[in-house]
């Protein structure tokens, strides 16, 4: 296990390691990233989630330091990064395609930072085993990056970025190019080693799963915002809007308006194409206005006083069927145990005590 | 049934095109070489004689204008890579719009005639040239460089110029394949640039440093113009030597060693730059990439 | 299959006709009359105005195929590859080796009317002639090739052994060409001119010794008539054994001089012959064209164009001094120190010394 020679990092900073203000980027008149504020907590695994363009990317390089920003500020560590070149910032990066050395072994490829300062051979050789343990590779040091698959060049890759002992590693999107089953093993092994290593992990990824697997915090992106950051059960069960609801999860959206709201009693009521549902209440959100009604499908079921709906479209996914009934014009899903078929009528029950009502956008 | 091709059979046409186009030609040369002239009637007589080799062994002048080929085309090569490398590097780092533009004005000695180009740079460096006029001008010196034309600077200047190009297109296109992420992945663990390149940049362009400098090579120390109209007296050179045996003297046995001499003696360094260059780790991983 | 073979058969035999048409077809039209005629000459001899009278007189058009150089014409007709040439430019001192190797056709001499005004210099040279004494070619233009100069920069007129002079050191050039760069150093090593194509080793040993040490004195050697203008205009050279040419083109805007060395003056000449296997047809053609270049217009034109000299009087006597001093027919007398480069017996050797000069 790789550990930090100064021993545990400084927890007198309450905690934070980064903060980032105001950050802006623009490319060719476009937004990436619009005045972005952020506070990224020490030894925690933050995740930015959200669609290709979103921005996080953008994010991470800016940490790094691959791009500069066009306003705002980051601190890490209490110092400010601005006009600081990629090599001198405590911080490495797992890329998304590797980027392993193709001209060095394993061996080298783990030792590139350690030879770059000149340490003795003993030392780097040590260290070396270290971070090959870690990611358990050790047996693979003499193989060139193109002997090695794709999940093995991904550990090394791993590897070469925690054996300088940054105090924040940065992965972007590192398991986009794998096959589902050894993301799985790696997901678990990522954070295994996070944790093991107590160093702040910022990942970046597209795949909502996967951000819910690994991270303490997850950040919701788009169009260059952040829209939500919150661990993954509040971002799952409260999305701050139809935006991260949609994103999440499949998730039935029905736009209405509040009938009635008393943030006293903790519930309101919207009025939507399925009736008029009672939801706990949403800060913010009173009687008049126009919000959304989000259902997921697990929390519809067929019952003979339902909703009357007419079956559009039936998907099997393994355990169940994913179906999409039509209802006063809008789609809702819901999971069934059979196989319905198209054009039949069908009533619905939604539990509405596990429906609940976000902002628009 | 389909037919099933061997490897070697798929090699056919290439020895087709190959064995007239190269090995035959050097066969004659061989052949020829042992001949002998009458002077009477001007015919090569068919014979098995050592003479053109005795020659090409003993008069020292021969070794002499092979070993100047030699090192005139390795002295060109290797500031060609000097020079070039730099440039292929900084043209990666354009934007797309100006790299077309780039290559263009990189090709542009190209584009003019060689004659056209020769005589440019005597009114360039000439006694009374533009370079020795500034030079005047400004005060530098009383009396015009005379070195700056007709002699041995003057022809590697033109050497240097005129295959340039050839030097950074190869550089450049290999420059251009690596991984840009690489160059990142090198700084983010701490590289500086100057780090960066030696460690990563400098291997995995081997091979174009290879292709330009085997090629710089050859056109160098084969070029015969530009040595005998802006090299002065230093112009002599091999290929001078054969068209003058072949032409005026009409002695083709001597002119086929003496061909021969310097062909294999030019596609032997030629070859050993290479060997040497494509030994490097990062020449291997650019080419093992696409065997995986 | 039967009927394929059939078909494949009839289109052979229709193939076979075909050619064979075509074959007699071509041999009909050479028959028939002689509608162009190739010259194969340097492009100061043969611009098109040249020969536009004789085409005019005789409906045949005279393409011109300019020669690089007196070697690459040897060697196309000696392997071949010139096969359309129907008019030839041998030098007079380089006939010989035509002759000898068998590539020209004879020529009668009775068929040229205008042969009869050639300066007897011409006329009466051996070396256009086989060993059995028969004529292969007919001598038609010449000039010298004096030492062209700046008038600003030398005081008298240079000669010789200002080539070899270590006051002008890099203001000189010598022609990359080992018979003529040889025979001057044999002149300047005191070898009588009419024995310098005649030199022995040991006269050779001396000419180039004397030839290393002229090498860093010169500026460069010049290849083409055109580089060595180049090299005058610039200003890089301002005294070298020439051609003409930079004289005439320069003599307006800067003060060129020509020199023509007491010790033996280079001249030149340029030959016509036909190739031995012409046809009779064109070779009758090819005796109008010589007459023609024997005759008045195209020696009126040469000389007023060109500068140059036919070796025919038949315009001389009209001339002006003026007119007559650029082209040297003022002096006849100037034709008896004239010395004919010509390639010696032992020329490799010659060669074998050049390069080793040129290689020090």
């Amino acid at each position: 296990m790789v550990t930090t020679p100064e021993g545990a990092p400084d927890y007198a900073r309450s905690g934070l390691l980064l903060s980032a203000r105001g950050l802006t980027k623009t490319y060719g008149g476009q937004c990436v990233v619009d005045g972005i504020d952020l506070d990224i907590p020490e030894r925690a695994f933050t995740t930015f989630l959200g669609p290709s363009g979103c921005g996080k990317t953008t994010i991470l390089r800016m940490i790094a330091g691959f791009e500069t920003p066009d306003a705002g500020s980051i601190v890490l560590d209490g110092r400010a990064l601005s006009g600081v070149p990629p090599e001198r910032r405590p911080v490495n990066t797992v890329f998304q395609s590797y980027a392993l050395f193709p001209h060095l072994t394993v061996l080298d490829n783990v030792a590139f930072s350690l030879t770059l300062r000149r340490q003795s051979n003993i030392d780097v050789a040590a260290r070396v085993k270290r971070a090959l343990d870690a990611v358990h590779m050790t047996a693979f040091g003499d193989r060139y990056p193109h002997q090695l698959s794709g999940g093995q060049q991904q550990r090394i890759a791993v590897a070469r970025a925690i054996i300088a002992e940054p105090h924040l590693l940065l992965l972007d999107e590192p398991l986009s190019a794998l096959d589902k089953k050894m993301r799985g093993h790696l997901q678990i092994e990522l954070k295994d080693l996070q944790r093991r290593l107590g160093i702040a992990f910022v990942y970046v990824t597209h795949d909502q799963e996967e951000a819910f697997a690994l991270s303490d915090i997850v950040v919701v992106m788009n169009k260059g915002r952040i829209v939500q950051k919150a661990p993954p059960l509040t971002i799952y069960a409260r999305p701050a809007n139809a935006f991260v609801a949609d994103f999440i999860g499949a998730a039935t959206l029905l736009p209405g308006d509040i009938v009635a709201g008393e943030e006293a009693n903790e519930s309101a009521a919207i009025d939507t194409a399925i009736g008029i549902v009672a939801c706990p209440a949403v800060e913010g959100l009173a009687k008049g206005d126009r919000a959304v009604l989000a259902i997921r499908p697990e929390h519809v079921r067929i019952g003979t006083d339902g909703l009357s709906a007419v079956i559009r479209h039936v998907v099997f996914k393994g355990d169940r069927y994913l179906v999409e009934a039509e209802v006063n014009g809008f789609i809702l899903q819901f999971l069934a145990d059979t196989p319905l078929t198209p054009g039949t009528t069908v009533g619905l029950i939604v539990d509405k005590d596990r429906a609940f009502i976000t902002r628009i956008g | 049934m389909a037919p099933v091709f061997h490897r070697a059979q798929l090699a056919l046409p290439v020895a087709l095109i190959l064995i007239p186009g190269c090995v035959l030609p050097l066969v004659v040369l061989l052949v020829f070489s042992v001949f002998e002239v009458d002077l009477d009637t001007f015919t090569l007589v068919p014979a098995f004689s050592g003479q053109s080799w005795r020659q090409i062994f003993t008069n020292p002048v021969f070794a002499f204008l092979i070993g100047k080929a030699v090192v005139s085309g390795a002295g060109t090569a290797v500031l060609a890579a000097c020079v070039g490398y730099p440039i292929a590097v900084s043209m990666t780092r354009l934007p797309v719009l100006w790299k077309g533009v780039g290559s263009i004005v990189l090709l542009t000695p190209l584009y003019t005639g060689e004659i056209v180009r020769i005589y440019a740079w005597r009114i360039v460096l000439g006694s009374e040239g533009l370079v020795n006029a500034a030079l005047e001008w400004i005060g530098l010196i009383d009396e015009p460089l005379k070195f700056l034309l007709f002699s041995p600077f003057t022809t590697h200047l033109v050497l240097l110029y005129n295959n340039l190009p050839f030097m950074v297109l190869a550089i450049w296109i290999s420059a251009e394949l690596i991984d840009k992420r690489l160059i990142e992945a090198a700084r983010d663990l701490g590289a500086r640039p100057i780090d960066a390149f030696f460690k990563v940049i400098l291997p995995l362009t081997t091979p174009g440093l290879a292709v330009g400098i085997f090629t710089v090579f050859a056109l160098a120390a084969g070029d015969m113009m530009t040595p005998s109209l802006l090299g002065g007296t230093s112009g002599a050179t091999p290929m001078a030597m054969i068209d003058n045996l072949f032409g005026t003297a009409f002695d083709w046995p001597l002119a086929s060693a003496l061909s021969l001499s310097l062909l294999v003696v030019l596609f032997a360094f030629a070859t050993g730059f290479v060997t040497v260059l494509l030994r490097f780790e990062g020449a291997r991983a650019v080419f093992q990439r696409g065997t995986r | 299959m039967a009927g394929s073979q059939v078909s494949r058969r009839d289109v052979l035999a229709g193939i076979a006709a075909g050619a064979a048409a075509g074959m007699f077809g071509s041999l009909g039209s050479a028959r028939a009359a002689v509608s162009e005629m190739v010259w194969a000459t340097w492009d100061s001899n043969g611009h098109p105005e040249y020969v536009a009278a004789f085409e005019a007189q005789t409906g045949v058009k005279v393409k011109l195929s300019f020669l690089s150089s007196e070697d690459a014409q040897f060697a196309a007709l000696k392997t071949g590859s010139a096969s359309d040439w129907d008019m030839i430019n041998p030098s007079l001192n380089g006939s010989w080796r035509y002759i000898k190797a068998g590539l020209l056709e004879e020529i009668d001499m009775a068929k040229i009317p205008n042969a009869a005004k050639m300066y007897d210099v011409f006329k009466t040279t051996p070396k256009v002639l086989d060993a059995s004494g028969k004529q292969f070619a007919v001598p038609y233009l010449w000039g010298l090739n004096p030492i062209v100069y700046r008038k600003d920069k030398f005081e008298s007129e240079p000669d010789y052994t200002t080539l070899f002079n270590e006051t002008y050191k890099g203001q000189l050039a010598m022609r990359d060409y080992a018979l003529e760069s040889i025979a001057i150093a044999g002149l300047v090593a005191g070898v009588p001119r009419d024995k310098v194509f005649l030199m022995e080793t040991r006269e050779l040993a001396e000419a180039k010794k004397l030839l290393v040490a002229q090498k860093p004195l010169l500026r460069t050697y010049w290849q083409t008539i055109g580089d060595l203008t180049n090299l005058f205009a610039t200003g890089e050279v301002s005294c070298a054994f020439s051609w003409r040419v930079p004289y005439d083109t320069l003599k307006d805007t800067l003060p060129m001089g020509m020199a023509k060395p007491k010790a033996g003056i280079m001249g030149w000449c340029d030959c016509f012959a036909m190739p031995a296997t012409l046809s009779a047809e064109k070779s009758e053609i090819g005796y109008k064209f010589i007459d023609y270049l024997l005759g008045p217009e195209y020696a009126t034109q040469i000389a007023k164009i060109g500068n140059y000299a036919t070796t025919s009087s038949v315009i001389r006597d009209d001339l002006s001094k003026e007119q007559q001093e650029p082209i040297f027919v003022d002096d006849m007398e100037v034709m008896k120190s004239f010395m004919w480069p010509v390639a010696p017996e032992n020329y490799p050797e010659w060669l074998k010394i050049w390069n080793e000069v040129k290689a020090s």
